[in-house]
């Protein structure tokens, strides 16, 4: 589905990624792990279309690589961007509603509202509520949301988890695994190694913007050398 | 108060000063939706009014149509100019690698040079009117008021003008409007084209000013330097509505307008700016972020 060839970026002045080739085949969860720093974020970014790259990248066969974000988007790949970057000064519903705002025209566009309701009650107690003045869970609750309303087919989370509280992180990452048996496929970035292990299907390990493993999840999970090694526990 | 008020001002400078200000506030509304939406001031924001008058002024004389039935026509050529602007100057200057808030300035503030240039080569630097029409030279009397046609007309126009970009706002197009003033990079990430959306809020502002525009030729002369002295008065209403506030520009321009009509009225006709810029210095000083300011 997703597939990248050497895939290279520079972000801020500095070499973010450096021959990165990946690939992600439908109904996966990937999860890519590494350090801080490692090049997680830029890579999900290279691929949205919000950093500039050099190298292939194809999505369904399509080369990606340079185009618009919002083309891209309407490709069908939503980013869940590190830190949500929801419109806080607008509504919970306003900010569902604009997930659907590129497919203005077709009728049955507002449909996913019933899937993200039933991932996420708490969202449909809030609908009036800016976005601003949610809690950190319900705030990446509603970014997940405003992604879904895109009805993508690759969704991309960089670092979900991150600012919530313990308790919600599990129903997040349960909601991850849920949207993928729906049929969309994950790439998912996240600091928690053990808990993004164990929902993903295969995982890249990446360190200073380069591939150094990939695998199944399971295995990578049980390498004590690799944990060592690349991901600094 | 509202007595007391009454009684030191009488009622038809209170009315002067209520239509001017609709006008004010409509030319403002227009400067605030784009700089709240892209953080650029159009310094030729002025200018542009300038040029919807002399279309005006240039059709009324050609087809011999009233000014009012002209204005949607003028309006709609705003609208497209407007969007031409952004596309073909604006975000060429905005996707420049270096210095990008220089460029902004001087790319906006060369076009009203510009365009100020090319309405005295082609006009003159004479002042033109138009002389008749059917608000020209009519008045309305009421109960001791008198209210000349063409500015009851503009303030109304510009009213409805004004209560139409309101209700944009609560479109949905107008929460994508407010989106992408907020983030500009997520909206691209859920497939809205943001450059359209820019093009589109130049549209909407450029449109407005053109209302204006069309509306003011009606009574006021039409020069190659009129812009000018309503873009300052725009600028203040912005600082003073709240820069990126569209209904902050409303209560702000009524304000100016009375203030200026009072100025005028109980100091002098000639210095009638003078409390304008005074309410300005004090905005500044006391509340930068204007009245109903989102920065």
């Amino acid at each position: 589905m997703l597939r990248l060839e050497g895939v290279a970026a520079s972000y801020r002045g500095l070499k973010a990624l450096q021959g990165v080739s990946i690939t992600v085949a439908r109904g996966e969860i990937v999860a890519v792990v590494g350090a801080n720093g490692a090049g997680k974020s830029t890579l999900l970014k290279a691929i949205a279309g919000l950093v500039a790259t050099t190298g292939a990248i194809e999505f369904d066969g399509t080369p990606i690589a340079g185009m618009a974000p919002h083309r891209i988007a309407r490709l069908g790949i939503n980013l869940v961007p590190e830190g949500r970057r929801l419109f806080p000064r607008l509504s919970v519903q306003d900010n569902l509603r604009l997930g659907a705002y590129a497919r203005r025209g077709e009728t049955d566009r507002m449909k996913p509202l019933d899937l993200v309701f039933a991932l996420f009650p708490r969202l449909s107690e809030r609908l009036a509520q800016r976005a601003e003045t949610l809690s950190g869970g319900e705030q990446q609750m509603l970014a997940i949301g405003r992604a879904l309303m895109t009805q993508p087919r690759l969704l991309m989370l960089d670092e979900p988890s991150q600012g919530i509280m313990p308790r919600l992180v599990d129903d997040i990452l349960a909601a991850i695994t849920r949207i993928r048996d729906l049929g969309v496929t994950i790439l998912l970035v996240e600091q928690r190694l053990a808990e993004s292990l164990a929902i993903a299907d295969r995982a890249y390990v990446l360190q200073t913007g380069r591939v150094v493993m990939e695998g199944r999840a399971a295995d990578i999970a049980a390498d004590d050398g690799v944990r060592r090694a690349y991901l600094g526990m | 108060m509202l007595a007391a008020i009454l009684q030191a001002v009488p009622l038809q400078i209170l009315l002067s000063g209520l239509l001017m200000g609709l006008v004010y506030a409509l030319v403002a509304a227009g400067l605030s939706l784009i700089f709240g939406l892209m953080d650029v001031v159009n310094f030729a924001h002025g200018e542009l009014m300038m040029l919807a008058m002399y279309a005006t002024f240039v059709l009324w004389q050609a087809s011999g149509l009233d000014p009012v039935l002209l204005m949607p026509v003028v309006a709609c050529v705003m609208f497209g100019l407007g969007m031409l602007l952004y596309r073909g100057l604006v975000a060429r200057a905005l996707s420049v690698q270096f210095n990008r808030g220089m460029v902004q300035i001087f790319v906006t503030f060369g076009l009203a040079i510009f365009l100020r240039g090319a309405a005295q080569f082609a006009f003159g630097g004479e002042f033109r009117s138009i002389t008749h029409g059917w608000l020209t030279d009519r008045s309305v009397h009421w109960g001791g008021v008198f209210l000349p046609l063409p500015q009851l007309a503009a303030g109304l126009v510009c009213l409805l003008a004004f209560s139409g970009l309101l209700a944009v706002g609560r479109t949905e197009f107008g929460r994508a409007l407010e989106a992408t003033r907020e983030d500009r990079e997520a909206v691209a990430l859920l497939g809205i084209d943001r450059d359209r959306i820019f093009a589109l809020g130049w549209g909407l502002g450029i449109g407005a000013v053109g209302v204006a525009g069309v509306m003011l030729a009606t009574f006021y002369y039409v020069g190659p330097n009129v812009g000018a002295n309503f873009a300052v008065i725009a600028y203040v209403t912005v600082a003073l509505g709240g820069f990126g506030s569209v209904a902050g520009a409303l209560v702000a321009g009524l304000l100016i307008g009375e203030v200026e009509a009072i100025t005028a009225a109980i100091v002098e006709p000639s210095l009638k700016q003078v409390g304008v810029f005074a309410i300005y210095l004090v905005v500044l000083m006391l509340r930068p972020r204007g009245l109903f300011g989102k920065i």
